[in-house]
């Protein structure tokens, strides 16, 4: 038996009182009866429950008002950072690219296709899910070299661009909307339906409602290798092309019926004349900085 | 999350959680301090928070939310007054008071001097003698509702009775 519980052992009935008698005299074990019968027969003070859980549920409803108040103000809080955040998103998540320089520029798309903006161009797009919805707004002219994916489009004022293949270009100014597919297949849709699949080399441009089409471009810019891609074009139109690009003036004295077939570099002119001096057979003579004559 | 299981939200439910523990809480702490309007008041405030957070608390830690409620109130507040005992009327019972020629002591006058003595106890004896008592706790759950061992109840008890029992003899 254990020494220091043995009382609380004995109340709880584990010793009977036999077994107590081994620690206590028989008056004490008497005494002991009378506290463990009595103190059961004890009551505490009453209590007027009903009231109290009426008090306690009461509470609530004055806190509840509050509450909303709160749960309104915290709506409306979160409400409002949902606008800033969903405008921050849009202005980190809309790209505008504005060249007004007087120089092509660069970029690359998300996908790491590039494009190149002619001077006053600007291209529009939204970065986030490229990859699932390549989609650029274009004004003014640009090549686009686009990497194998989905659809990649392009979207002018006139009409759009499907690209389903690699290397195009677009202009779109004014009345006029140029496509011309360098490589792969373009898919071109004009804004009044019309729709034409362009492949290598292929060019069409609208002008308003008309189309004209080419096929077998003779002309076109390869942005690409820089050059100017010249097929059985007539030597004057050469000429006004690079007299336009590189700003000088190159007249052609003998105004006969000259074709030439060959590519011009873009950025550099002495070469560019090498060269047309080369397949036309005409000598050049330079009078002034910006002034040659060919004959 | 089901929204259908029941919880302390629920009036009804909340409701008899009260009445199955108001008395039990409210007495611990009437043994605790003998004062009945401190022992309401800080049980309705027990009940009373239980109620605020009812989306937080599961029925199963609710009662052990309201005692540690009403313990931690109980901290600050003042020293203990006297214990007062009343007596069921036991005319439809026997009374099983012993009368002992040792003693010469009438019921009555036992009553008295056994109440006085439950006032001379520490308050831990107190607490856990009555909830023994009047509240009819076993051991064990007397131990979980102080957060002590049922060894330390034990211990507790035995003090009580030993601490009653001389009391009562010294004052015969």
């Amino acid at each position: 038996m254990r020494k220091d519980t043995y009382l609380s052992d004995w109340l709880e009935g584990k010793i009977s009182d036999q077994e107590l008698a081994q620690f206590e005299s028989k008056e004490d074990i008497i005494l002991l009866k009378n506290i463990k019968n009595i103190s059961a027969e004890a009551n505490v003070p009453q209590i007027t429950d009903s009231e109290m859980l009426q008090e306690i549920l009461q509470t609530k409803k004055t806190k509840l008002i509050k509450y909303n108040f709160n749960k309104v103000i915290g709506i409306a809080a979160s409400f409002a950072f949902f606008m800033v955040a969903f405008l921050v998103f849009n202005l980190t998540n809309y790209q505008s690219v504005l060249n007004n320089s007087n120089q092509a520029i660069a970029f690359y798309l998300p996908d790491q296709s590039k494009v190149i903006l002619l001077s006053n161009a600007q291209a529009d797009f939204q970065k986030l899910l490229w990859n699932s919805n390549r989609e650029i707004s274009l004004k003014g002219n640009a090549y686009f070299e686009v990497k194998r994916g989905e659809k990649f489009t392009v979207k002018t004022k006139s009409g759009s661009v499907n690209v389903l293949g690699t290397k195009f270009f677009v202009q779109s100014d004014q009345n006029q909307f140029n496509v011309t597919c360098l490589e792969g297949k373009v898919q071109v849709k004009q804004y009044n339906n019309q729709q034409v699949i362009l492949t290598k080399g292929a060019k069409v441009s609208f002008v308003g409602n008309k189309k004209l089409y080419f096929e077998n471009n003779k002309n076109y810019t390869d942005f690409s290798k820089q050059q100017f891609v010249f097929n059985n074009v007539n030597l004057a139109e050469v000429i006004n092309q690079i007299n336009f690009h590189y700003n000088k003036n190159i007249s052609l004295l003998n105004k006969k019926d000259v074709s030439f077939y060959g590519n011009l570099p873009m950025n550099d002119f002495n070469e560019a004349l090498i060269i047309i001096q080369q397949t036309s057979g005409l000598s050049v003579l330079k009078k002034s900085n910006n002034q040659y004559l060919l004959n | 999350m089901n929204i259908d299981l029941p919880n302390l939200c629920n009036q009804k439910i909340f409701t008899n959680f009260f009445k199955e523990n108001i008395k039990p809480l409210r007495n611990f702490l009437y043994f605790k301090f003998g004062d009945t309007e401190q022992a309401n008041d800080v049980a309705q405030e027990a009940f009373t928070k239980l109620w605020e957070n009812c989306t937080k608390v599961s029925i199963e830690k609710a009662k052990s939310y309201v005692y540690t409620i009403a313990n931690n109130t109980t901290l600050n507040l003042i020293k203990h007054q006297k214990v007062v005992l009343q007596y069921k009327n036991s005319t439809d019972k026997q009374s099983i008071f012993i009368e002992s020629p040792e003693f010469q002591m009438q019921e009555a006058d036992f009553k008295q001097k056994l109440e006085n003595a439950i006032n001379q106890l520490t308050e831990a004896q107190r607490v856990c003698f009555l909830m023994h008592r009047i509240e009819d706790k076993k051991y064990a759950e007397i131990a979980e509702i102080l957060g002590i061992s049922v060894k330390a109840v034990e211990k507790r008890m035995h003090g009580a009775l030993q601490a009653l029992k001389n009391n009562i003899k010294e004052f015969k």
